[in-house]
């Protein structure tokens, strides 16, 4: 059986959670279990040192994450948003991501005009993602969990498009 | 089994004894190795007092000349002199550019990279182990001692196989790896706890024939790699080469020999070195026709020239930082490092890009082995007062080949290592018994596009209806950033593991039989330090394993697991009077299997004595 990433990290199962205990609690263990920390040592230990700092990496770049940490949240109530049966997008939303890519496209060599869908996005994603503490906050809020967190996935295959397309322009 | 560490980390099981580790940068031109001596790492000259070793293997019909005595062999014997064998490392023959510029007769029946010298056919990973057994000579002359072990740098931008031929080199060599680390990061260390710096940093690395750059957060000793991306064929060898080119377009040289085409690049490179503190340079080459050309560069024409190699680092810089997701104005400080950042018009340009004073003040030839030695010295178990610990990342995404030629992600590039992820399989036809996987590294989204690092097979799946089998399927990349891939089936816990091994390296059987013709001249030597350092490993173990169960035994494990574990170490203890090194190695291994489960319990314990520290901190705060 897999352990609980926030029973790992000694932290609440909530969603939201304090970043700052995150990375503390996060450096202490690497300090004490790092595979440096057995570089000299016998392979046994070695290997039980790296299948640990792998599952703490693991724990702490998902609960980092609010994106990832609620997927993992929906996880553990056994929801894989990524199933079938909750690909429905609301049609306004899927309206405004066709419009966006359609800008990216339209786009792809102009600078500002990236930067300025960027923000766009990125607002609108910040707006979306205010509302995640509040589906988290009791298990009859699950399904707009799981909107929203769909719709975050959508927005940060976006942004990453478009973060791509700038890279690309000289 | 050294379960004292757990206990007193960072403190040497024999605590009086300081262990000799040194760290090596094997760069493309220039090769240097360092170690901490007085607390302070140093770098270590060889008999002639340099610092800096030419990567360069002379093989002559009865001698192997590296480094300084290499270097005159390349206008003599170019065919038998290699340089920059580090562009060769975990590569296949297919994938050399250029071929026909280079000197060496390759073996084209091979796909693997072989080049015909004097001593025969000699593979890229033995060439870099004879720099690497020079480094250790000279290493061990300077300290008059033996070395335990070694940090090896490699670019942070190099894949899995490159990262493997590195570590088949060392092993070739006789040295002990304990950590392939990265080159950024290694000068991250050094400038980090020279200066006490704190902060974001940008390490822009451009060596001899790679370019990498990492974005590191500095914070009480902790080194977190950010992102980190590159280029893995771009170095201060291109510079060369493109003021070759412009010397031989101006003269027409079109038919050169190969010592003549050496000739030509080392001028290159003289002048090139010559303009980082002049603005104008000259030299004189005699060819060995007896034509004699004088050719003057000055800074304005070379940096027209080589505008476009300087631009080519700039992406790989903005997709580090769109990857750390950092805009520029939030990073503290650029270090610069490689000798080929001396040039003046890419400190400029990078200056500009970052609209910030670059941190050049650490020798950018010096600073990677520097930097490794006191990695070196902190994991050969050696106490030390700088509590360091470097959090890296993977390069590059790993992912496997599904349907219709896509590659499906599963590692992605800039995850913080060890890192394991693992993808569950199942069978698409009735009584299926074999699976075949195909591993890739890469970004893009076509199987053609990315590297094959392996194709392998998994047998042995119980027969069943189509999708009733369950693989899960283990992808694990370790601390040296080398991949290791597991498979079991779920039905019947069935266990296969396989150590991904590309094509164009070196298999076991083939290390084992160089590693044989290298012992066969010092056979007894080795034969005695394999029998004493059976016995110190032996004692320290038996010495480790009973402080363990002292302290958490009865604890932790049952009374039949004790009584296992104490009988194995009776009979490692017994094996340690006879003079059977191979013995006492398969007692070693067996209490070592043993008591797996054990440190891995240590282990959670560990995690939870870490956090214990924590919530009694928060409380006193």
């Amino acid at each position: 059986m897999r352990i609980n990433f926030f029973t790992l990290l000694q932290l609440p199962e909530t969603f939201v959670i304090d970043l700052k205990k995150l990375d503390q609690h996060y450096q202490s263990i690497q300090k004490e279990i790092h595979p440096d920390r057995f570089a000299s040592l016998a392979d046994e230990e070695k290997i039980a040192s790296i299948k640990k700092t792998a599952e703490v990496n693991d724990a702490y770049q998902t609960l980092k994450s609010p994106i990832r940490r609620a997927e993992y949240l929906l996880h553990l109530y056994d929801i894989n948003i990524h199933d079938e049966k909750y690909t429905v997008v609301p049609q306004d939303f899927l309206m405004q991501q066709m419009e966006w890519r359609e800008e990216l496209e339209a786009h792809k060599q102009n600078k500002e005009a990236l930067e300025k869908l960027a923000n766009d996005i990125e607002k609108n994603k910040n707006e979306i993602m205010s509302q995640l503490p509040k589906c988290f906050e009791n298990k009859s809020n699950l399904h707009d969990a799981i909107k929203v967190t769909r719709e975050l996935n959508f927005i940060e295959k976006i942004e990453q498009h478009i973060n791509d397309a700038l890279i690309e322009i000289i | 089994m050294a379960l004292l560490q757990i206990a007193e980390p960072g403190q040497s099981t024999l605590p009086h004894q300081h262990k000799l580790a040194v760290g090596i940068d094997l760069g493309t031109t220039n090769s240097l190795v360092a170690c901490v001596q007085s607390g302070l790492p140093t770098i270590l000259k060889d008999m002639d007092e340099n610092k800096l070793i030419p990567s360069i293997v002379y093989y002559g019909k009865n001698e192997i000349k590296v480094g300084q005595e290499a270097l005159h062999y390349l206008s003599t014997d170019a065919k038998n002199t290699i340089v920059s064998v580090k562009r060769f490392m975990g590569h296949a023959l297919s994938d050399i550019q250029y071929r026909e510029s280079l000197p060496y007769d390759f073996n084209g029946a091979s796909t693997d990279i072989q080049i015909k010298t004097s001593q025969g056919y000699k593979h890229p990973i033995e060439i870099s182990s004879d720099i690497l057994k020079k480094l250790k000579d000279t290493a061990e002359v300077s300290l008059c001692g033996e070395i335990i072990g070694a940090v090896i740098t490699v670019p942070a931008y190099f894949d899995d196989a490159q990262r493997q031929a590195t570590k088949d080199a060392a092993k070739l060599a006789g040295l002990n790896v304990l950590r392939l680390i990265n080159e950024p990061t290694a000068a991250a260390v050094a400038y980090g706890l020279d200066q006490k710096k704190e902060g974001t940093f940008v390490i822009y690395d451009l060596g001899g024939g790679t370019f990498d750059v990492s974005i590191l957060k500095l914070h009480k000793g902790i080194f977190e790699v950010l992102a980190t991306n590159g280029h893995p064929h771009l170095g201060g060898d291109d510079f060369d080469q493109a003021i070759a080119e412009m010397i031989r377009q101006d003269n027409q040289l079109d038919q050169l020999s190969h010592e003549d085409k050496r000739s030509l690049i080392t001028h290159a490179k003289t002048l090139k070195e010559k303009l980082t503190k002049s603005s104008s340079a000259k030299t004189i080459i005699n060819f060995s026709n007896g034509k004699e050309i004088i050719f003057s560069l000055d800074q304005d024409t070379f940096l027209k020239a080589t505008h476009d190699l300087v631009h080519k680092t700039i992406q790989p810089i903005r997709r580090a930082l769109s990857d750390a997701k950092l805009s520029i104005d939030t990073i503290d400080g650029v270090v610069m490092v490689g000798g080929a950042t001396r040039m003046p018009h890419i400190q400029s340009e990078i200056k500009t890009f970052f609209k910030k004073d670059l941190l050049n003040d650490l020798n950018p030839d010096e600073v990677v082995a520097l930097g490794a030695a006191r990695q070196a010295y902190t994991l050969a178990g050696n106490k030390s007062d700088q509590d360091l610990l470097l959090l890296d990342v993977t390069p590059l995404s790993l992912g496997i080949e599904t349907m219709g030629g896509l590659v499906e992600k599963i590692i992605h590039r800039n995850s913080t290592i060890p890192i394991a992820k693992t993808q569950e399989f199942t069978t698409f036809k009735d009584g299926q018994t074999a699976m075949s996987i195909h591993v890739l590294q890469g970004e893009r989204e076509r199987v053609s596009d990315c590297r094959s690092l392996a194709n392998f097979t998994l047998t042995g799946i119980p027969p069943m209806v189509a999708g009733a089998a369950k693989i899960r399927v283990t992808f694990q990349i370790d601390a040296d950033g080398l991949l290791s891939v597991s498979a079991s089936e779920l039905s019947t816990n069935k266990e296969t593991t396989m150590t991904i091994k590309p094509s164009y390296g070196l298999s076991e059987e083939q290390i084992t039989s160089m590693l044989k013709k290298s012992f066969e001249k010092a056979s007894e030597d080795k034969e005695i330090r394999a029998l004493v350092e059976a016995k110190i490993e032996g004692e320290q173990i038996i010495t480790a394993v009973q402080n363990a169960l002292d302290k958490n035994g009865s604890q932790l494990l049952s009374k039949d697991e004790i009584k296992k574990i104490e009988s194995a170490m009776l009979l490692l203890s017994s094996s340690l009077q006879l003079d059977d090194p191979d013995l006492i190695n398969s007692h070693i291994k067996n209490l070592n299997t043993l008591t797996e489960l054990f440190a891995a319990m240590l282990m959670d314990e560990s995690v939870d004595k870490a956090l214990k520290g924590q919530s009694i901190d928060k409380v006193n705060l």
